[in-house]
């Protein structure tokens, strides 16, 4: 079974290596992980590492260009939600992965439309662990409730989660029993957070654009 | 009537040589935000002994999930950015502290990157923790040897 942290900002966004991420993530139990914002990494014989394109603050109306621009890599396009019209249109780009920062993006951004249209298009939504950790009170009970709302949605449209650590430091790396834990906070359900651990992998090896019918 | 208890071994991440007292602050102050006085009085926390960067915290018996999730919420010890990672949890402390590694060794260091000599700590399994006097974020903190272009141990 693949158990993937989806999200670690390395050097020079955060203050660690790749490889000391590798050593620090395969030591703790992790089978890869998706780094941001860097460069092909070399393989690695013990984990795998995938890059990926961290998108923010893209205009709707630039978001295919600037999806394009990475389109013959091998990267994976996360990109950054805001309101319900602005969430819609990128998942309705072709070529986004990961929705990314859904705590952040203001009430009813994420609605059961968007539940739907990331389920037709198995795109994933990524839910950070960081918030749960660096908030405290009322900006964490904000946090707990919005990711309950998206847990809920997922219960019935079945769209993939993505976990992530989010680190930028050493300090903020979790172990899957730590992330398991820290999410069974807000959904009690261990077998749809284990699952999320793996589902990077089923969001990148998904096949060809997906038709309406 | 005696309690029972459980214990967790737990390790601190960075390395730092913390003090028991500003580890019980930080796992009582996650545990009280995390769940409030009334589980926090049942969960009981209390840090038996901190050996760096390993460490073995008590907690009543059948609160230990409630612990470790509290644990895994700490994100500072005396306001230096740090993690507390649950290891394994025991009915006894000899149990713990038989699974710390017995040599746990670091050494100082001095490691050469882009041509620039830095301080370091370097650690038995390959971890080199830059110091970080005199270093403006022109390179990562945390590395490998595989980030370096030369490494010299200190006398």
């Amino acid at each position: 079974m693949h158990i993937f942290d989806g999200c670690v900002f390395p050097y020079p966004s955060g203050t660690v290596s790749i490889s000391r991420y590798a050593r620090e993530l395969l030591e703790m139990g992790f089978s890869g992980f998706v780094v941001c914002n860097t460069e092909p990494v070399r393989k690695t014989d013990n984990i795998q590492i995938w890059t990926t394109r961290y998108l923010t603050e893209v205009p709707a109306r630039l978001l295919t260009r600037e999806i394009r621009k990475y389109a013959h890599t091998n990267d994976l396009i996360y990109v950054q939600g805001g309101d319900a019209g602005y969430t819609r249109s990128v998942l309705t780009t072709p070529g986004v992965h990961v929705l990314t920062d859904v705590h952040t993006i203001p009430k009813d951004g994420f609605d059961r439309y968007c539940a739907q249209l990331a389920a037709d298009r198995e795109i994933g939504v990524e839910l950070s662990a960081r918030p749960l950790i660096e908030l405290r009170d009322v900006a964490r009970q904000k946090v707990i409730r919005r990711y309950e709302e998206i847990f809920t949605l997922q219960n019935r449209y079945e769209f993939p989660l993505v976990l992530s650590s989010h680190a930028t430091d050493i300090a903020h790396l979790k172990s899957p029993r730590e992330i398991m834990n820290l999410f069974s906070l807000i959904w009690k359900e261990k077998d749809v957070i284990r699952e999320s651990l793996g589902s990077i992998c089923r969001i990148k090896s998904r096949t060809g654009p997906v038709v309406e019918i | 009537m005696r309690e029972n208890f459980r214990y967790v071994l737990a390790r601190i991440s960075p390395d730092f040589p913390f003090e028991s007292r500003d580890l019980y602050r930080s796992i009582a102050e996650s545990v009280t935000s995390l769940y409030g006085d009334g589980i926090a009085a049942q969960i009981w926390p209390s840090v038996m002994q901190v050996s760096a960067p390993y460490a073995i915290i008590r907690c009543r018996r059948g609160m230990e999930h409630y612990l470790e999730t509290a644990l895994s919420a700490i994100a500072q010890i005396q306001g230096i950015p740090a993690a507390i990672h649950p290891q394994k949890t025991s009915g006894t402390i000899r149990t713990l502290q038989e699974k710390i590694p017995s040599c746990i060794t670091k050494r100082n260091a001095k490691v050469v990157i882009s041509g620039v000599r830095y301080d370091a700590v370097v650690s038995i399994q390959g971890r080199i923790d830059l110091k970080e006097k005199g270093i403006y974020h022109e390179i990562p903190r945390y590395i490998t040897e595989e980030d370096t272009e030369d490494l010299y141990y200190d006398e």
